[in-house]
């Protein structure tokens, strides 16, 4: 009897342990994903919206807005989490010179209600301002 | 002992039990897509290059470094706004003498036309230039000679940075050798290249005409230098492609930018074709790979608009009644009915006219050599008749028509020998016509009974007539829109003669051209950059937007070149930080007077200001110019802060939809709708705003359907 009380207690120490780890390991994980999504993504689009027929005709290195707010939706869904809410703000888009500036904000689907009742949202947020740039 | 195995027994399946489930939560980064655009490294890295001694063009002279020299004329005078023209003879490296002058004409008192606005104490810089003797000329507002120096020296005698002086009285003229950084550039020896966009090419009634915006500035040593152009989308088939290949400035220090640019030449080549770019040569002597062989110029790189991917084949028989024998019918010139096509560009008004269709056939059979276009932009080909002809008999109008088919190139497509060779009348065996009620006339052509109906006229590429290889763009055989005298193109291509050819012809009144009755086949024209090799070094950055250019010494850095001031920007900002805004036209900015006083509105920056600007190493592309301020620094949307343009939720519902969009469709295929060819809007971004796809919006500082290309930017 004393020995099976110690084993619940342990089981039970270990599955608090478990979800501690699980909500921090998200959180941080999430903020990684998240910074290496906005980023990779935002570099793609930035280049697949060049306009190069501005270019062509006077070397101006410039992006098309319509094209890069298209490419970076349809990235940004085929490699984001099914698990989270994402609201992507998109603050400024510079066609020339390319500069474009975006925050994007990771709601997790699941709030948690705390002892209060109060709820609580963990809110993961990321920021990028990205330029293109020749070479000097 | 047995509980406490159980116990532990359990302790360890319920860890295995969320072992699966630990690993689910990493942050898994699946399938980060790099960019599909092919463009992303393969654009022209030179101008990069020329921007380290010319900061603010698109394009420019790369110089030798033998062949330029610059010093720089210091004037000590205690007047200001004299002007200045200069005279010198002297010899360049490769030994041709020249006598030049000044080239400038802005603001020139009096009868001067060439003269620099020369403020006090301030100096000049003059490129180019080996052993020469000088005389300085200096003039007032009134045309009066105030003073003159004569001297001679050469530069190699002069150490950088040290001056040589004209002493006239107590009065003098420094000149200062100043230029090494053109040492850079060894690498370009005789002949250097300018690539310079054309964006206004266009056949006009026989005429060819072209204007250069690009903005470029030569410095050169020669006397005389010669500018070729070439056209090197020359016609890779058909009989057009007649380049006109010489052009010929006698004048050196020849300035090209934007407040001088050679703006429009007229060239009478009634035959002539044209693309909207072209290559120019600035050398005293004709590159030697222009005169032997054209593909080794063609490592040269240029930017080259191409009419390449549509191909118009022997099309229109156009009526030309001036031309015809019923000129003599005694029909009033100005009732005469005249057929003139042109190529219009879709989604804009730019029309290429020639009254020639096969010319501007042979414009839209232009092709490079590689074939591999960028962009792709429609145009269509429409004939149209203006002009009254009622007093025009329509027979006679047939039986021209008629006459011109059995004499055309268009009618040896009907004709078939066997299925690789062609001559003329042995196939077709009759030409008539029949006048039907409503005034039209229907034109057959038969067959002759030794026709080979499993022909197929893609053999036609054997005969080496210009046949484009895809033509599935057309479908059909005889568009003939015939309302108003037009058969337009017609496309033989892949096609088997099952039967004989009939079409309509009808002749009609028009007062003026009228675009919606004429017939049109669709084009798509190609506008391409030839690299050759070449690549625009593009970098992607994220940056800090308080030291957005930090540089390896934490101490800032030039920027990269397109983030630099260019000419015409218009740059407000506050140069004299008093508050005020300073409003400059930059495209008034001068290398060597800086900014004239009168292009700035508001505030003057000061003297001190303008010569800072006027310097490479000035803000032009400093680390906080005023672009550098502007879009970044001082923009409140670099912080985040204030209104966003577009506010997305996405849920998993809306990622799942979208990824459903994206599968089999590849990420650089845009659905554009533009208006006029500008202002394109995305139907994929149009639905998202929408809510298709289960994406929740707020629109921020944009309205669902009120100028979203505005609010965002523009459109393509």
């Amino acid at each position: 009897m004393k020995e099976s009380i110690w084993g619940y207690m342990i089981i039970t120490f270990g599955v608090i342990s478990i979800f501690f780890i699980y909500f921090f390991n998200n959180i941080t994980n999430t903020d990684q994903h998240n910074f290496n999504l906005l980023r990779e993504t935002t570099e793609a689009a930035m280049f697949d919206s060049l306009d190069l027929a501005t270019y062509r005709l006077n070397g101006t290195v410039k992006i098309d807005s319509e094209k890069f707010i298209e490419n970076f939706i349809r990235r940004f869904a085929e490699n984001a989490n099914l698990s989270h809410t994402y609201k992507i703000d998109i603050y400024d888009i510079n066609e020339t010179p390319p500069k474009v500036s975006l925050v994007v904000s990771t709601a997790d689907s699941s709030t948690s209600t705390n002892l209060t009742g109060e709820k609580i949202t963990f809110s993961v947020v990321n920021k990028i301002d990205a330029i293109l740039e020749t070479t000097y | 002992m047995q509980k406490g195995i159980k116990t532990t027994t359990l302790f360890i399946l319920s860890i295995m039990l969320f072992i699966p489930f630990c690993s689910s939560v990493k942050g898994e980064i699946k399938d980060i897509v790099e960019p599909q655009s092919t463009e992303k490294d393969s654009l022209i890295k030179g101008f990069a290059n020329c921007n380290k001694s010319n900061t603010t063009t698109s394009a420019c002279i790369l110089h030798s470094k033998d062949l330029t020299s610059s010093f720089e004329v210091k004037y000590n005078t205690s007047i200001d706004g004299v002007y200045l023209r200069v005279t010198y003879n002297g010899y360049n490296e490769l030994g041709n003498a020249f006598v030049a002058a000044t080239n400038e004409s802005s603001g020139c008192p009096g009868s001067e036309t060439k003269c620099i606005k020369f403020y006090k104490d301030a100096s000049i810089r003059i490129n180019g230039i080996k052993d020469a003797t000088f005389k300085f000329e200096f003039i007032d507002d009134n045309d009066n000679l105030i003073e003159s120096f004569t001297g001679a020296f050469t530069l190699s005698d002069i150490d950088l940075g040290q001056s040589v002086t004209f002493v006239n009285g107590n009065k003098n003229v420094n000149i200062t050798k100043v230029d090494e950084e053109y040492l850079e550039y060894k690498e370009n020896t005789v002949s250097s290249f300018a690539n310079v966009a054309v964006n206004d090419v266009r056949m006009e009634m026989g005429k060819m005409k072209f204007s250069f915006e690009g903005s470029f500035e030569l410095k050169y040593s020669f006397a005389q230098f010669n500018m070729y152009t070439d056209y090197k989308a020359t016609l890779k088939r058909g009989q057009m492609g007649i380049p006109f290949n010489y052009y010929n400035i006698p004048t050196s220090l020849y300035n090209f930018s934007s407040e001088n640019p050679l703006k429009t030449e007229t060239e009478d080549y009634p035959k002539a074709s044209a693309s909207t770019g072209a290559t120019f040569w600035f050398s005293d002597t004709m590159p030697d790979c222009y005169l032997k062989n054209e593909s080794t110029c063609s490592k040269t790189e240029y930017v080259q608009s191409n009419i390449s991917s549509c191909y118009m084949q022997k099309p229109a028989i156009i009526y030309d009644i001036n031309n015809s024998d019923i000129k003599d019918n005694g029909v009033e010139d100005s009732k005469k009915t005249k057929t003139y096509c042109y190529i219009k560009e879709l989604n804009s008004d730019r029309k290429y006219f020639d009254n020639n269709p096969t010319v501007l056939a042979g414009m839209l059979a232009w092709q490079n050599d590689d074939n591999q276009p960028l962009i792709e932009t429609e145009y269509k080909m429409e004939c149209v008749v203006i002009g009254k002809n009622e007093q025009v008999l329509l027979e006679n109008i047939i039986k021209n028509v008629i006459s011109q088919m059995k004499n055309s190139d268009w009618i040896k497509y009907l004709i078939i020998k066997d299925q690789q060779e062609f001559e003329l009348e042995t196939n077709v065996k009759d030409l008539s016509y029949t006048q039907l009620d409503d005034n039209s006339f229907e034109i057959e052509v038969k067959s002759s009974s030794n026709y080979n109906k499993s022909f197929k006229w893609q053999f036609l590429k054997k005969t080496g007539i210009a046949i484009r290889e895809n033509m599935s763009i057309f479908d059909d055989f005889i568009k003939s829109d015939a309302s108003y005298g037009i058969i337009t193109p017609i496309n033989l291509f892949d096609k088997e003669l099952k039967t004989d050819i009939k079409f309509k012809l009808k002749i009609g009144d028009m007062d003026i051209i009228t675009e919606n009755d004429s017939a049109s086949c669709p084009y798509t024209v190609t506008t391409k950059l030839i690299t050759e090799g070449k690549k625009l070094n593009l970098a992607f950055r994220v940056i800090d937007t308080e030291n957005p250019f930090p540089g390896i010494d934490a101490k800032g850095r030039m920027t990269g070149t397109n983030w630099c001031i260019d000419y015409g920007d218009s740059i407000k900002y506050d140069f004299n930080n008093d508050g005020s805004v300073d409003i400059i036209d930059a495209s008034h900015y001068n290398k060597q007077n800086g900014y004239e006083s009168n292009d700035v509105q508001n505030d003057s920056p000061s003297l001190e200001l303008q010569n800072l600007l006027a310097t490479p190493e000035g803000n032009f592309c400093s680390k906080n110019n005023p672009v550098v301020t502007k879009e970044i620094i001082n923009s409140p949307s670099s912080n985040s802060t204030g209104t966003p343009i577009f506010s997305i939720t996405l849920t998993p519902d809306s990622i799942k939809n979208i990824k459903g969009y994206n599968k089999g469709k590849s990420y650089d295929d845009f659905d554009l709708k533009c208006t006029d060819g500008e202002k394109c809007k995305s139907s994929f971004v149009t639905k998202i705003l929408n809510g298709n796809y289960g994406v929740t919006v707020n629109n921020g500082s944009c309205k669902i359907g009120e100028g979203r290309s505005y609010c965002v930017g523009g459109g393509s």
